[in-house]
């Protein structure tokens, strides 16, 4: 069995979602900002045209705005998170469910050697097609013999609309693959960031074409391990196969300020939410934590501010899963390293040394938190969180419902149509 | 009904079959060893009636959308203004299908019916509503079609 992969990526997804449920977005240049509005995270193929790079601040590009009607959208990530649930399923119907790795939120990689028989361009175009209805998203499909080759064949489906969104070069001639290998730049060649493709070139490896024919030991190396494996991927030796999805080893929850917070209970309130959301994916992954820590930070793009970017964390004694344990670490790594005078423009709280809920030992004095009375707290915190949203109930001050200056900027946040009845797309009838 | 709908909406398909949604019944089956006599239902027990299976296909459950219908052109279809509206993507619009469309820019709820020229309009079920010819270069798609009604009672 040869071995063969597919990569389905979804086209500018953001930007897709967003003009799923807001059609007046479709044809009209949009970006979506990052959280907090800062700077593009997604762009629609107009935008890109436009040359607008990724990443770039939104305040900085006010005048491309004004006079090219871009349109712009929060970010809305549980909008995303479903719509990715959603897509992900659906391609996920091509393959045996070991066959399937979700690779991000709108990439996937299906591992196709089970398959033979499979025409790698007619599956493409099935997959396009039924997640196109079924979700409404546009995908591209790449097929290669590795998984580089078909991250690199998914680039030219995107690219070139000549393939149509499907490029499948296991099926292409030799010398067609060779033509077009040498126009593509070794940039765009999965894991060649920046600094290697600068490097590459100032060797004299400028295409696709050029890297294939280097020898890996050489570039190994001059440029390590990763560059060699990268070409031997290239030249159809796959050397990784499908990861195997493992529990994050670490969970973080951050957010901007809307406005810069100074007091120490402002900043508590906010870390104490973070740490309401970091717990409940915690527990959601079947985790407990060792470390907690906060950080917190100015804005370095206001060098006339003081800056001060701290971070502390607290051990427990055990792993722990129970949320006013971790609230209290949190508060004790908090007032360790708040001081007044500072304008906090963001904090974050990280759970770090996750252990599996069931390899936990006990110990001697950690009696409480695991009592049963205990857990049954913590699933019911869960099940409220799941409810009614994120912010009802929590501990300390997380739960109470003030004006916040804290909460983040949010000025285009389109409803989260699919996970909250209140807020569902409203069809004129 | 509404909240389990929502919440297997929000929930999704994940959810379904994990160990945590099927303990209650292995709970039932086997932690409640009944001491005395066997009780004279438990033969006939079968799983109650879920109505995600009635509203929604368990097979399109991904192509599955909620959406809340405000307007009174669809009433003689049983849509009234406020009810939410089961739409299902993964099936092909037909001749006479209640269909959510796309329709110059705007979400528009309408039965799909096509003229003898085989050109598509938009028919609303409301003598009071005009029906919509879709004229050639207007921006128009079939978003999905609707599979349910809800309307509430109370």
């Amino acid at each position: 069995m040869a071995p063969r992969f597919a990569l389905v990526d979804v086209n500018n997804f953001y930007v897709s979602c967003e003009r799923l449920y807001d059609p007046t977005l479709l044809g009209v240049p949009t970006v979506v900002l990052s959280n907090g509005d800062g700077c593009v995270v997604a762009r629609s193929a107009e935008v890109k045209a436009l040359g607008v790079r990724m990443g770039t601040p939104w305040h900085q590009m006010q005048d491309l705005v004004r006079r090219h009607g871009i349109q712009y959208r929060s970010s809305n990530y549980t909008l995303y998170g479903d719509m990715s649930r959603r897509t992900m399923n659906v391609i996920g119907q091509f393959v045996a469910r070991y066959d399937q790795e979700v690779y991000s939120i709108d990439e996937s990689f299906l591992d196709l050697r089970r398959y033979p028989h499979a025409d790698g361009a007619a599956l493409g175009s099935q997959i396009r097609q039924r997640v196109a209805q079924w979700c409404g998203l546009p995908v591209c499909v790449g097929v290669g013999a590795t998984r580089t080759l078909a991250k690199l064949a998914n680039h030219l489906a995107k690219q070139r609309p000549a393939f149509g969104g499907v490029c499948d070069l296991t099926a292409m001639a030799a010398r067609d693959f060779h033509d077009v290998a040498a126009t593509v730049a070794v940039g765009d060649v999965w894991g060649i960031g920046g600094k290697l493709s600068a490097h590459l070139q100032s060797l004299g490896i400028h295409t696709v074409v050029q890297l294939m024919g280097t020898d890996p030991k050489r570039l190994r190396e001059r440029l390590g391990v990763v560059v060699e494996r990268t070409v031997r991927e290239l030249q159809g030796i796959a050397c990784k196969g499908l990861d195997v999805v493992e529990p994050r080893q670490q969970i973080i929850a951050s957010r901007s300020f809307g406005e810069p917070v100074f007091s120490h209970e402002d900043l508590k309130a906010a870390v104490q939410t973070y740490v309401g959301r970091a717990a409940y994916k915690l527990r959601g992954q079947g985790s407990r934590a060792g470390t907690v820590k906060v950080w917190l930070e100015t804005n370095r793009f206001r060098p006339q501010d003081p800056q001060y970017h701290p971070c502390a964390g607290v051990r427990l004694p055990n792993p722990s899963d129970d949320l006013a344990e971790l609230t209290r670490a949190a508060d004790v790594a908090l007032a360790r390293i708040f001081k007044a005078g500072y304008r906090y423009t963001k904090a974050g709280v990280m759970l770090e040394d996750l252990a599996d809920q069931m390899h936990v030992q006990g110990g001697l004095f950690d009696a409480a938190a695991a009592s049963p009375r205990r857990q049954a707290l913590m699933a019911t915190l869960d099940r409220i969180h799941a409810r009614f949203g994120r912010t009802e109930v929590g501990m300390g001050h997380a739960g109470v419902k003030a004006t916040k200056g804290w909460t983040m900027r949010r000025g285009q946040l389109s409803p989260a149509y699919t996970t909250d009845w209140a807020q569902l797309l409203v069809v004129e009838a | 009904m509404i909240d389990r709908l929502r919440r297997e909406d929000v929930e999704g398909i994940e959810h379904l079959g994990t160990v945590a949604e099927a303990s209650p019944w292995l709970l039932r089956h086997f932690t409640e060893v009944p001491c005395g006599f066997a009780s004279p239902a438990e033969d006939y027990e079968e799983s109650p009636i879920d109505l995600n299976t009635v509203v929604m296909d368990p097979h399109h459950r991904e192509a599955t959308y909620l959406v809340r219908a405000k307007g009174h052109s669809m009433t003689g279809a049983g849509i009234n203004d406020g009810d939410e509206l089961v739409v299902d993507r993964a099936l092909e619009p037909r001749n006479g299908s209640i269909v959510i469309a796309v329709y110059q820019g705007k979400a528009t709820c309408k039965r799909l019916r096509y003229m003898a020229n085989g050109r598509p309009y938009l028919k609303a079920e409301n003598p009071h509503y005009e029906d919509r010819v879709i004229a050639e270069g207007d921006e128009f798609e079939i978003w999905g079609v609707v599979r349910y009604a809800l309307h509430k009672l109370i």
